[in-house]
């Protein structure tokens, strides 16, 4: 809990602190501040959906490790789970292009 | 009849399939509903609305989608079947495929500027996709 709460005040400040000094001189405030909306979300989203597509490999090979009959199965629902889990990722790239170029 | 012309369709994809390297004949199952999947509504879209705009980014979105989750089964393939040289060639592919889908996104939305919803019902095909084969497989099960 402390530990969210440093994190999030450090963000807070890091974000403010571009803001004002991007009014300060020539770049656009709001440019800067999609461009941190755009790398923050970009990383929540590929760092959740890697530890998604992490558990997901490893309860596979566990499940094949032990069991090597049911390897056939198990793929085809791991790749089922990973596709899932990827487009998610996917989606998260594509709206952080569209928060980034086009909105 | 219908049974027979989807069998002559079957045939050289799944020949095709099996040369790239899918050896489990569910997980060619699954990749070839995604290309009939992808390719059938790309066409159908792009031939009713007449080449439109909205059209070609839905067939964009769908391409790529197809396109990874082609690279993706392929990766889990090696992973789970293949043992030598497995690390290398799993490496090159998901770099490659991610490489390129990044590049890919980032020109249809931040260069082209193509219509953003038909690319998001293209990349939605393999949602699509996967969810029919889930519940057709959970059925199975149950029966």
């Amino acid at each position: 809990m402390k530990i969210a709460k440093i994190l999030f005040t450090t963000l807070a400040m890091v974000l403010v602190a571009s803001i004002a000094f991007a009014s300060e001189g020539a770049g656009d405030p709001v440019m800067a501040a999609k461009a941190y909306a755009t790398a923050i979300g970009m990383g929540i989203a590929a760092g959740l959906c890697g530890i998604g597509q992490g558990m997901g490999l490893k309860g596979a090979c566990e499940g094949i490790a032990r069991n090597p009959e049911a390897g056939g199965q198990l793929t085809t629902t791991l790749i089922l789970g990973l596709a899932f889990i990827e487009s998610l990722a996917i989606y998260g790239l594509v709206v952080c292009l569209i928060l980034l170029f086009v909105v | 009849m219908t049974r027979k012309a989807v069998e002559t369709i079957n045939r050289p994809v799944e020949r095709l399939l099996a040369k790239s390297g899918f050896v489990h004949p569910e997980v060619r199952l699954i990749i070839r509903n995604q290309i009939y999947v992808s390719l059938g509504a790309s066409l159908a879209i792009v031939l009713v609305t007449l080449f439109s705009q909205w059209s070609l980014a839905f067939a964009a979105g769908a391409l790529l989608a197809l396109i990874n989750f082609w690279a993706m089964a392929r990766i889990v393939q090696s992973l789970i079947y293949v043992r030598k040289g497995a690390p290398f060639l799993l490496f090159a592919i998901f770099m490659g495929k991610m490489t390129l889908s990044g590049l890919a996104l980032y020109w249809l939305i931040g260069v082209h500027r193509v219509p953003i919803w038909g690319l998001v019902a293209g990349l939605g095909t393999v949602v699509a996709n996967i969810a029919v084969t889930g519940l057709v497989q959970m059925g199975h099960k149950k029966a």
